[in-house]
């Protein structure tokens, strides 16, 4: 071969010659030395250039512009040009059809073995031809390109196209058949060559090269890649069109049909869901890594979709019929694998979180059932199972459903439900049903916050009440609670019976960030109150003489509280001891000096008081209440009264005699003659001190027998307060309201106002509709004249 | 132990406790009185804006670190003195009877 170089004007037919057997070299993969392609090279030029040698054949079918006679040249080389790429396209394609010749008896792996073999081998040597024809890619190819001609195509993809038509056009589903079937193979265990399967696959993307080029005008870059080989699989979507249309399609049919058989028959013999959400993890990530390792990776997120739709989607149902068992049993990783599986596939959840709803629902109602028992409910024993079954569903929630806000929403709907009604508070009388709840919790609040033997230390109490705030915030009558801490919490204060003043604090803290300033208001005022009353006793104390100081002869504590702010106390009067009443004379004295318009109320039921005793065995220290102190120092005139007689010494009510006799008769300090059962007592039942009296511990308590109040009436009396709270929280709410907006539709009024009563109460329609009129009644609001549903704020 | 004395609540007998003769059978040591402040009123609701005279007035509420007291008229009727102040810019009489409104006194 070779034509030497100098030939200036050579023989076309002599030209195709050598190029041909240039190509024949490049086609059986013969070495070619860089002397003779650059030859070959050379020859395309000459061809090319060779004008005269063309001028008597005939003129190629007139498809551009009459040319202009200054074109004539190239005119001449545009048809040299066309000549060659005609006679090339017919070389390449009779190679082609030779290679199917071979092929077409072929099946399974060796099918593909042949094919991918070929496929490389027709790649590599195309690579070569389109170097030899680089020249024709760069001008004459190119120029057709530019001027519009779509059947032109560069030297390599004009390679691939003849492959793509006859190679691959003849026998592509028997391909892809092999193909799909060795995948199957593998499916099953078996162990595939699969440089076949990306062998096909790398064949199958390259040929979607044509739409990509004639997408492209830019030939000389497209000419270069494929000259680089450089695999250019992101290049551009269009490039995959026959990998999708050929390949994917089927593919994504054949693993659909193959994991639906899968699937049902393994959920038909084993029937075991961890077993199946095992394997369905094994099979996704198996498919994904197939993909990137000898698919195209952009086939990842079909083939997923297609694998969860199979695998999941159309197997929702027996998720979900099983995850009511693996709540059931507690199978925390299974529901976690559950629940990352159905989260792959559209609407997955939402059956699970209404089960997980149920569920919790269920558990806690379950729960407190176990509990219930009927009067007496222990506060602490009710809070701390309440907390058990929010804090394991609330470690569900963040460990195996990743914190998902459904799934929490489910808990928070489901705590809102058995915290407020359930098997505990359905025991309390029917007014009281819906309130037992915060009632309960107030109680424990109580116990932790109260002086007892087995405190909590500081870090320990800290814990304590930040669960309770995780309870309390599912609480609906929130003004109930408070009504109720407000009542334990003035005890406390007034007997000083708070463990830390600090903890108190931090509490009242606590539930102000939650539901803000006014609903602590009162409690803050509370607090407020017990320490202006602190340094109001010291400066009496200071101002006192000492003559007044010796008539008093006690120790003297005084606490004066603001009615309105603290629950209403019993003032029941009596004839005090000489000693109390000139206290409370002189204190009056200096109070009223001090202040204006003020008027003070005694409450001896609130107040205590200690005694020594010299009558026993030992010398005793008594805490009593002020009536108590009052007949046990009648004691000190005689040994002995009639019930009749103490009633009129103490001008107590006939009532409460029989009350505080009974209470000291129970401390063994006072005896009877008659058993005193009841209320009612003869008044001529002799009462008499107890000489015998012995105990072993010095200090008594004698005022705790007597707070044997009736639980029942107490919390009646704070339900009833508790309606005409929230009458006033309304109205005050609503002046709120009109006051920032001046003017407001009904609608949005009443919106606003139950948003911004949320964290207190629910507020009931109708209730808020009459605080409206009694507002505008009030002159605080009117009706707009124009609009009837619109309303002013009157400043 | 002396129970020669019958006259249970005699002003005489108190006395001779206070002294300090110890061998008395009950002896006072200590007394933690509590005693419940209120305004001297004769209505405890505020007659203005209907919300107890000890709470403060429904316009206060919503401005917390109101400071709201107590005023008393001549006719000894009483109101919130921020309800009353608001009032007599319209009314120079008390609202209850009428009178012309003076102030007796304010509270402390």
């Amino acid at each position: 071969m070779g034509t030497p170089s100098t030939s200036r004007k050579p023989d076309a037919v002599q030209v195709w010659n050598d190029l041909s057997n240039g190509l024949n070299s490049a086609y059986n993969r013969e070495h070619i030395s860089s002397q003779d392609y650059m030859q070959l090279y050379s020859s395309v030029y000459n061809y090319c250039t060779s004008i005269t040698l063309g001028a008597n054949s005939t003129r190629r079918p007139e498809t551009r512009n009459v040319p202009t006679p200054g074109r004539a040249n190239q005119e001449d080389t545009s048809f040299m040009g066309h000549e060659l790429y005609q006679k090339l396209k017919n070389y390449v394609t009779d190679y082609v059809l030779k290679v199917r010749e071979r092929g077409v008896d072929l099946t399974g792996e060796s099918l593909l073995s042949f094919y991918t073999t070929e496929w490389e081998n027709f790649r590599f040597s195309s690579r070569v031809m389109n170097g030899i024809f680089a020249y024709l890619n760069r001008h004459w190819i190119k120029r057709e390109l530019d001027e519009g001609h779509e059947d032109i195509y560069m030297i390599y993809t004009l390679a691939l196209m003849i492959w793509k038509e006859h190679m691959f056009g003849g026998m592509k589903d028997k391909v892809i058949d092999a193909v799909l079937e060795l995948i199957k193979k593998e499916r099953n265990g078996d162990i595939i060559r699969t440089a076949y399967i990306s062998g096909v696959v790398e064949c199958l993307v390259e040929l979607g090269i044509d739409e990509y080029d004639a997408a492209e005008s830019a030939g000389a870059t497209a000419a270069s890649a494929a000259q680089n080989g450089a695999p250019r699989r992101n290049a551009d979507r269009a490039k995959l069109s026959v990998y999708k249309t050929e390949f994917e399609k089927r593919f994504l049919e054949a693993t659909h049909d193959f994991y639906k058989l899968e699937s049902a028959n393994f959920l038909q013999e084993e029937g075991n869901i961890t077993e199946y959400m095992l394997k369905v993890e094994k099979r996704l990530q198996e498919e994904d890594n197939r993909c990137q390792l000898y698919l195209n990776s952009a086939t990842s997120a079909p083939l997923a979709a297609c694998c969860e739709e199979v695998l999941i989607a159309s197997r929702l149902e027996v998720f979900q019929n099983e995850f009511g068992g693996l709540l059931e049993k507690n199978r925390d990783e299974d529901l976690a694998r559950m629940f990352k599986l159905c989260d792959r596939v559209a609407n997955g959840l939402d059956q699970l979180r209404i089960g997980l709803e149920k569920h919790i629902t269920k558990e806690g109602h379950e729960a407190l059932a176990r509990i219930a028992d009927g009067n007496a409910m222990d506060p602490r024993v009710y809070v701390n199972t309440l907390l058990e079954v929010h804090q394991r569903y609330l470690k569900l929630v963040q460990q195996a459903f990743g914190n998902d806000p459904g799934f929490m929403q489910a808990l928070d709907k489901a705590a809102t439900s058995f915290m407020n009604k359930n098997e505990v508070t359905k025991k309390a009388p029917a007014s009281q049903q819906n309130s037992k709840s915060a009632e309960l919790l107030a109680r424990y609040c109580d116990q932790l916050l109260k002086k007892s033997s087995k405190m909590p230390d500081e870090n320990e109490l800290e814990e304590l009440l930040n669960k309770i705030m995780i309870i309390f915030k599912y609480i609906d009558d929130k003004d109930v609670f408070s009504k109720h801490y407000t009542k334990f919490f003035s005890k406390r204060l007034i007997n000083e019976m708070s463990a830390s003043d600090e903890a108190e604090a931090n509490f009242i803290q606590k539930l102000k960030s939650s539901c803000g300033y006014e609903y602590t208001s009162r409690l803050s005022k509370m607090v407020n109150d017990t320490q202006v009353s602190k340094d109001l006793a010291s400066e009496f104390k200071e101002s006192l003489s000492g003559d007044k100081k010796s008539k008093m002869g006690l120790e003297f504590n005084i606490l004066v509280l603001s009615s309105g702010s603290w629950p209403q106390f019993p003032t029941a009067t009596l004839n005090l001891p000489n000693r109390l009443s000139s206290s409370i004379e002189y204190f009056a004295e200096f109070y009223n000096a001090k202040f204006n318009g003020r008027r003070l109320t005694w409450v001896y039921s609130q107040s205590r008081g200690e005694l020594t005793t010299h009558c026993f065995s030992k010398k005793y220290v008594f805490t009593s209440t002020t009536a108590q102190m009052a007949m046990l120092l009648l004691f000190n005139e005689q040994d002995s009264y009639t019930v009749g007689q103490l009633i009129e010494a103490t001008a107590l009510d006939s009532k409460s005699v029989p009350q505080i006799v009974a209470s000291l008769i129970k401390n063994d300090v006072l005896k009877s003659d008659k058993e005193i059962t009841g209320e009612e007592v003869s008044p001529d039942t002799v009462i008499s001190l107890n000489q015998e009296y012995s105990n072993k511990k010095v200090r008594v308590d004698l005022s705790k027998m007597t707070i044997k109040q009736d639980t029942n009436r107490e919390n009646e009396v704070v339900q009833k307060n508790v309606e005409e709270d929230r009458k006033n929280v309304i109205s005050a709410c609503i002046v709120r309201i009109m006051k920032t907006r001046k003017e407001l539709k009904h609608q949005a009024l009443m919106t606003e106002v139950i948003q911004q009563l949320s964290n207190r109460f629910k507020p009931k329609i109708d209730m808020i509709k009459r605080s409206i009129g009694s507002m505008i009644e009030k002159e605080y609001i009117a009706r707009s004249k124009d609009q009837n549903d619109l309303y002013v704020y009157i400043s | 132990m002396s129970t020669t004395d019958v006259t249970v609540t005699s002003e005489d007998s108190q006395k001779k406790t206070a002294n300090p003769t110890e061998n008395r059978p009950f002896v006072l040591k200590k007394w933690n009185a509590l005693a419940i402040w209120a305004w001297d009123v004769e209505c405890d609701t505020c007659a203005i804006c209907r919300v107890h005279l000890m709470e403060e007035c429904l316009r206060c509420q919503s401005e917390p670190n109101a400071d709201c007291f107590v005023v008393w008229g001549d006719c000894n009727h009483s109101f919130h003195h921020c309800c009353m102040s608001q009032w007599i810019r319209q009314n120079n009489r008390c609202p209850l009877c009428q009178q012309d409104w003076v102030v007796q006194r304010t509270g402390k």
